[in-house]
């Protein structure tokens, strides 16, 4: 008869790569009531399994033998959205592991167990673990249901009763703040907590996003940087990125690209050096770009985290370096380890047809420029329709090539990283020339119809305005520029006519989710989500006056 | 004494523990009996919570660092309590009513530290040991009261028998950032009698 305990109900996974260790752990388990232990003996196997969804709690090693490390697993699983919202994860590491495991980690798992481990340690991590997961059930309900404003209610709730979970609840409160668009908030907040213990690194960077996010870069550029040159800060990955982003606002991409460097030098990982090879390569620094994609490929071959565009990036930057054999064969390889995905066969096609016509078999090149035109659906603002107008460019139908790149442009007129690329792709086929006039052409017209439906609004024809601008949209799904002035447009309308009227409403929620989708993160996009909001809250106010 | 001589004496003790545990276990083999097992499993048990003491002490190529977070200090040392709860010697927790709900500290090494307070009192205790929390002076006061005797007046500051306790309590209260004159560790008789170890973090 299995004993009854708060934790019985839990279905556990161990995930280590040693059958003692594990057998251990499992047998550990045992002894606190947990009856349902799978076991795991590597990284796929634990992905396997973690996917039924079943587990509440994964006991993870951090050193399991294989190319993917516990840490990679857990920021894999969670990013991907392979655990249950509720499930927790431990990590077991060895003593001497754990400061760097826990510095260089945004996210952290719910617990910490160092070796070596006894039933009881378990048991009192577990059961800390429950009540905070209980405490914070209804910041967490909010959250998985995208409801910042109930996120930050539940967080006072919590801070009301002033008890141990008060500076998590206070963390969560800064992040629903910024999530909600109230930068000047979550800085009082994060400054509260400073107050009460300076050294708190989740309130640094709190602050630094919150200075960002406000359009303080010089503020939010000295704080990532204090961060960055504490004691434990050098491995401290989000204060880089916040850096990066700050100065890539600021539009000095080069300083952006330096930060993502020390990143890279500071923790090698697959992740950073994708983002370096991103970087470098819009900036047009192909050396840099080749260096960070083949160590992509070399550290993530064989493992979980191994992706289809790395390969893909890698031959591009390869064909970029005048490396079209290498380029080549890369590509060759690909074919045989991924299926082709229809995301990636117009791509890969298209940098095939590029390395063709750099090594000079004109032939085979337009064959592999036919099988991508073929293949494409649609012209967007992304890096594989620039590698196919690339394509078109390199052998010899300029026009079409041309024309795609204004396509990518007008699709995304705002979007500067794009246009970096577009610069790159026209330099790189002797077209630099035609850049200003390009980016004219393609967002002239544009600009025109936004005009147009802004000088409607201007003249009351608000009816007519929304039509010119919902016919922009149409014509540019994906044009985030668009996106915004439309929503825009919308919340003025709705104001103006102090009703709530729900096609309107249900519009600009639409636009809103298209650019959050397009752009995640971005603090346009937060401060506009804000506007709506408070549009609501606007005819809300009105219908009650009424 | 020398830290290096220090080290060296706890790996002595911890031989000579080691070959007791061994004659005990061979023993059992020949004659099993459930009460000398389980008095050899607490053995077992205290040499390796002295082990890792001794290895987080002396493990390291640099001075211990201390990992804070923001912890219960009353679910501390209720923790700690459970750990070390005998039916013979009962070990209770409470923490003072205006005791912080939390404090920044390294759970594990502020464990470490207890463990070997309680250890130490378990050996003199007649019939219980409490652990307490409060705050004094900016900082979270830990502390293991017992009933025994009281300390030695020949040695008053040093009641753990090798030193390794103390040792790692002071260590663990300087990793925390303690710069205390008595290391953040203080030993006393209690009014009422017993003995008080007292571990003090800063804020």
């Amino acid at each position: 008869m299995p004993i009854e305990t708060p934790f019985s109900k839990l279905h556990a996974l161990v995930v280590d790569d040693a059958p003692a260790q594990s057998s251990t752990l499992r047998g550990q388990l045992q002894m606190l009531g947990i009856q349902r232990v799978d076991v795991a003996s590597n990284p796929d196997d634990a992905l396997r399994q973690v996917r039924g969804g079943k587990h509440g709690l994964v006991l993870c090693d951090y050193s399991l033998g294989h190319k993917t490390d516990g840490q990679q697993l857990f920021e894999y699983l969670r990013d991907n959205n392979h655990l249950a919202p509720d499930c927790l994860f431990f990590m077991v590491t060895a003593e001497n592991g754990y400061a760097s495991v826990a510095a260089a980690s945004e996210h952290k798992p719910d617990a910490y167990l160092l070796k070596p481990i006894t039933a009881s340690d378990v048991e009192d991590r577990l059961r800390a673990a429950l009540e905070r997961r209980k405490v914070f059930e209804g910041v967490t309900r909010a959250l998985a249901a995208g409801d910042h404003a109930a996120a930050l209610e539940a967080c006072e709730l919590v801070l009301a009763r002033k008890d141990r979970w008060f500076m998590q609840a206070m963390q969560h409160k800064g992040q629903a703040l910024l999530q909600l668009g109230r930068h000047g908030d979550a800085r009082a907040i994060y400054q509260a907590a400073l107050a009460l213990r300076p050294q708190l690194v989740w309130a640094q960077l709190g602050l630094a996003r919150a200075y960002k996010a406000g359009g303080l870069l010089n503020e939010a550029e000295q704080q990532a940087r204090q961060i960055i040159d504490s004691p434990d800060g050098q491995r401290n990955l989000a204060a880089y990125d916040v850096l990066a982003d700050t100065l890539e606002t600021r539009g000095d991409t080069r300083a952006a690209q330096w930060v993502l460097r020390d990143a890279c030098a500071a923790v090698p990982s697959a992740k950073r050096h994708r983002l370096l090879a991103d970087c470098a390569y819009r900036n047009g620094d192909i050396e840099t770009a080749v260096d960070s994609a083949s160590r992509v490929t070399k550290l993530t071959q064989g493992a979980l985290t191994a992706q289809a565009q790395d390969t893909l990036m890698l031959a591009q930057t390869l064909v970029d370096a005048g490396q079209a054999p290498q380029a080549l064969g890369l590509l060759d390889q690909a074919q045989s380890q991924f299926s082709t995905l229809p995301q990636t066969e117009t791509v890969s096609h298209a940098i095939r047809a590029q390395a063709l016509a750099a090594n000079g078999d004109a032939a085979a090149a337009q064959r592999a420029a036919d099988r991508a035109r073929e293949t494409q659906r649609g012209a967007k603002a992304d890096f594989a329709t620039v590698a196919l107008a690339k394509a078109e460019l390199m052998t010899g139908h300029e026009e079409a090539g041309l024309e795609l790149l204004g396509a990518v442009v007008s699709s995304d007129h705002e979007n500067t990283r794009v246009q970096q690329l577009v610069r790159n792709a026209l330099r790189q086929t002797g077209h630099e020339e035609k850049m200003d006039s390009l980016v004219k052409s393609a967002t002239g017209a544009l600009q025109g119809r936004v005009t147009e439906a802004r000088t409607l609004f201007r003249d009351d024809r608000i009816d007519d305005a929304l039509g010119a601008i919902d016919a922009a949209l149409h014509d540019y799904p994906d044009n985030t520029g668009v996106l915004f002035q439309a929503a825009q447009i919308n919340c003025l309308a709705l104001r103006l006519k102090k009703q709530a009227n729900e096609s309107m409403v249900d519009r600009v929620r639409l636009y809103l989710a298209r650019l959050d989708k397009l752009m995640p993160g971005n603090d346009r996009v937060t401060q506009m989500q804000r506007y709506f909001r408070e549009t609501l809250a606007l005819l809300q106010d009105a219908a009650v006056a009424a | 004494m020398s830290a290096g001589a220090g080290a060296a004496l706890v790996v002595h003790d911890l031989k000579n523990e080691l070959g007791a545990l061994e004659a005990a276990l061979e023993r059992l083999a020949l004659a099993p009996a459930a009460a000398a097992a389980s008095a050899a499993h607490d053995q077992c048990r205290s040499l390796r919570q002295r082990l890792v003491m001794y290895l987080t002490l002396y493990g390291g190529a640099d001075e211990l660092r201390a990992h804070c977070e923001d912890e219960s200090p009353s679910e501390l040392i209720a923790q700690v309590a459970r750990r070390h709860d005998r039916l013979d010697l009962p070990v209770a927790a409470q923490a003072d009513a205006d005791a912080p709900s939390f404090w920044y500290l390294d759970r594990r090494l502020v464990g470490l530290a207890l463990d070997a307070a309680v250890h130490n009192a378990q050996r003199f205790a007649r019939s219980a040991i409490r652990l307490g929390a409060l705050e004094q002076d900016g900082h979270l006061v830990l502390s293991v009261d017992d009933d025994g005797p009281g300390l030695d007046p020949a040695c008053p500051s040093d009641a753990f028998s090798t030193g390794l306790g103390t040792a790692l309590c002071r260590a663990v209260a300087r990793a925390h950032g303690c710069r205390r004159a008595d290391g953040g560790v203080r030993l006393a008789n209690r009014p009422e009698g017993g003995a008080r170890f007292e571990l003090w973090l800063p804020t």
